[in-house]
């Protein structure tokens, strides 16, 4: 409606807060506050960032991630090498020779079905 | 400038330049304010090397160095599972001798109230109470697992009542369930309760008092597990029984089923539900601690006559305006504590449109619970370590009538058994543990939420915005006391 001031909740919010602020400085709370954002401000550079909804450093830590991610397999994979390489361990026997041979090759499907 | 970003929304490097200038501004403020490491009681704190607002920024650091470990390196949930292994067998017969100790010291309590000394350093009440129980406890707890809920004296009568009733062949159903709209509302109550009347209530040290409003509690507790059950209401309905179980879900010891169980670190946390009123337990028990430490710093000393003074215009009479205005201090502390935690909750809420604020608070609520612990360490640790000496001569003595019951009557309270350089760099350490496992929790469950990484990592900006607040109000907090 033209001619009515159109208070958004925000504003509205802002509104209340502000006295009580106020009063903080004017009752000489002020040394103490400035005090507090000494200890605060890494939060609040944090937040500054945030709120502009800039993430900083997010691109590095994603490829890291993904970097760690990929190197993780492959550091298995080699050990598994490794100790394959290390006499014993490279021939199955007994129980864990027939479990490997069942993991490296499943019976067909239309035979488990008939049986 | 990303195309959802309106000019409204500050540009990148604006937003660098501006944050530059107000650390500018608010390093020269804070470098004209006098530090307060030399207006301190506790004298340790003049000997710290560097000020003690470093520490909170040295804080932060190490924070940004855990959220960059965790966002690389740790890539799937790990925490969210049971992972637990069963160590021994636990006999059930155990609870019966515990809950007998849990009752004889409750009616020593009783009874020492009544008929002790009223000087509040020669009676056993007080130090039982506001250190052995209100803080050995709860710390306790975090070490060996909820052990409380074994000695807890109304539960141990209950359960005593109900077994004689068993014997006599009165079989005694609760009448009620536990409504599910009251969740753990309670518990919130209760520790208000509490809080209010260790902090603000001026005839607090009066063990009269202390005892006549422990059989108060006794009588509350017992006409609750009659309503809703023994059970039921021992987790949600008491006020001291759900907060000490809440921190014990950080142990990684856990007794239930007839067995002792040893759990992974923090994930007994994960399993804490999502019941009405567990975001506001978590945010009561951090702002009764910040409202402890703020209340003996300078903020607070210079409102609070002010607040007094608008209640005695109203023509209250004393003590009625100072209670008051604490009461207000108390509410105002638990406001700033809600408020950031809100910030982190509607942060999170526009990295996805998958979730709503409320869903993401609850969701995120047992992240906090290794804050309010650090808390609750970080601030008592000094009084357990000192005032809770006292038990050794209270013990042979509970009544103040010169007894000597355990030959340790002349016992005295030893200060120098931790110097206060010592407990600082204890405090920090417990913030700084804290809040890294508070991380790592938040870490884990964003990884189990988002279906992204890129979101998951991105909600985790702002929970490292709450964690790096949290951590550096604890450490203002705990510098100012005594200023």
């Amino acid at each position: 409606m033209t001619g009515r001031l159109a208070i958004s909740r925000r504003t509205f919010a802002l509104a209340l807060a502000a006295p009580p602020l106020l009063c903080l400085g004017a009752y000489g709370a002020l040394p103490a506050i400035a005090q507090a954002a000494a200890y605060l401000l890494p939060a609040l550079v944090l937040l500054v960032a945030l709120a502009a909804r800039r993430y900083p450093g997010e691109q590095a830590l994603l490829s890291m991630a993904g970097r760690w991610r990929q190197r993780r397999p492959r550091a298995r994979s080699a050990g598994r090498t490794f100790a394959g390489l290390s006499g014993r361990a490279a021939s199955p026997r007994g129980g864990t020779l027939i479990a490997s041979s069942l993991a490296g090759r499943a019976p067909p499907l239309a035979v488990a079905a008939l049986a | 400038m990303s195309p959802d970003c309106v000019p409204t929304c500050l540009s990148f490097s604006t937003a660098v330049r501006r944050s530059a200038a107000i650390t500018v501004v608010l390093l020269t403020i804070a470098a004209l304010v006098p530090p307060p490491a030399g207006a301190h009681g506790i004298s340790g704190r003049a000997s710290l090397p560097v000020p003690a607002w470093l520490f909170a920024w040295a804080a932060a650091i190490v924070l940004v160095v855990s959220f960059v470990l965790l966002s690389t390196m740790w890539s799937r949930p790990r925490l969210q599972g049971i992972h637990e292994r069963r160590l021994i067998r636990w006999p059930g017969a155990l609870s019966v001798p515990a809950g007998a100790i849990g009752l004889a010291l409750f009616a020593l309590v009783i009874y020492a109230g009544y008929e002790g000394v009223s000087y509040y350093t020669a009676n056993f009440d007080i130090t039982f109470t506001y250190v052995i129980f209100w803080v050995g406890v709860p710390i306790s707890s975090v070490v060996l697992g909820n052990w409380f809920s074994a000695f807890s004296p109304w539960r141990a009568f209950a359960r005593g009542l109900r077994r004689l009733g068993a014997r006599a062949r009165v079989r005694w159903r609760p009448p009620l369930s536990y409504p599910a709209w009251l969740g753990r509302w309670p518990v919130v109550a209760g520790l208000l309760g509490f809080a209010w009347l260790e902090l603000i209530y001026h005839n607090r040290d009066d063990p009269s008092v202390l005892a006549s409003l422990a059989l108060a509690y006794f009588a509350l507790m017992l006409l609750g597990m009659a309503l809703f059950g023994i059970e039921a209401w021992s987790e949600k309905g008491d006020a001291f029984g759900g907060y000490f179980s809440l921190l014990a879900r950080l142990s990684s010891l856990d007794v239930r089923q007839g067995a002792l169980w040893l759990r992974r670190p923090l994930s007994g946390a994960t399993s804490l539900s999502e019941e009405r009123g567990t975001v506001a337990l978590v945010l009561v028990i951090i702002g009764i601690t910040t409202f402890d430490g703020a209340s003996n710093g300078v903020v607070w000393n210079t409102l609070q006559p002010h607040v007094q003074s608008f209640f005695s215009g109203l023509g209250l009479a004393d003590p009625l305006p100072d209670e008051l205005a604490d009461s207000v201090g108390l509410l105002l502390a638990i406001a700033v504590v809600a408020c950031l935690y809100r910030i982190g909750v509607l942060g999170m809420r526009t990295v996805s449109s998958r979730f709503g604020s409320a869903q993401l608070a609850r969701t995120f609520a047992h992240t906090l619970v290794p804050i309010a612990f650090a808390y609750v360490l970080a601030h008592y640790f000094s009084l357990l370590v000192w005032q809770g000496q006292a038990i050794g001569y209270l013990a042979s003595n509970p009544l103040g009538h010169g007894t000597d019951y355990f030959g340790t009557a002349d016992w005295h309270v030893d200060y120098a058994f931790l110097g206060s350089t010592a407990i600082w760099y204890i405090q920090v350490l417990a913030l700084l543990s804290g809040h890294v496992s508070g991380l790592a929790l938040a870490h884990d469950r964003a990884l189990a939420k988002y279906s992204s990484m890129q979101d998951a990592v991105r909600s985790q900006y702002w929970m490292l915005v709450v964690m790096v607040g949290f951590t550096s109000l604890g450490l203002w907090l705990l510098s100012a006391v005594n200023t």
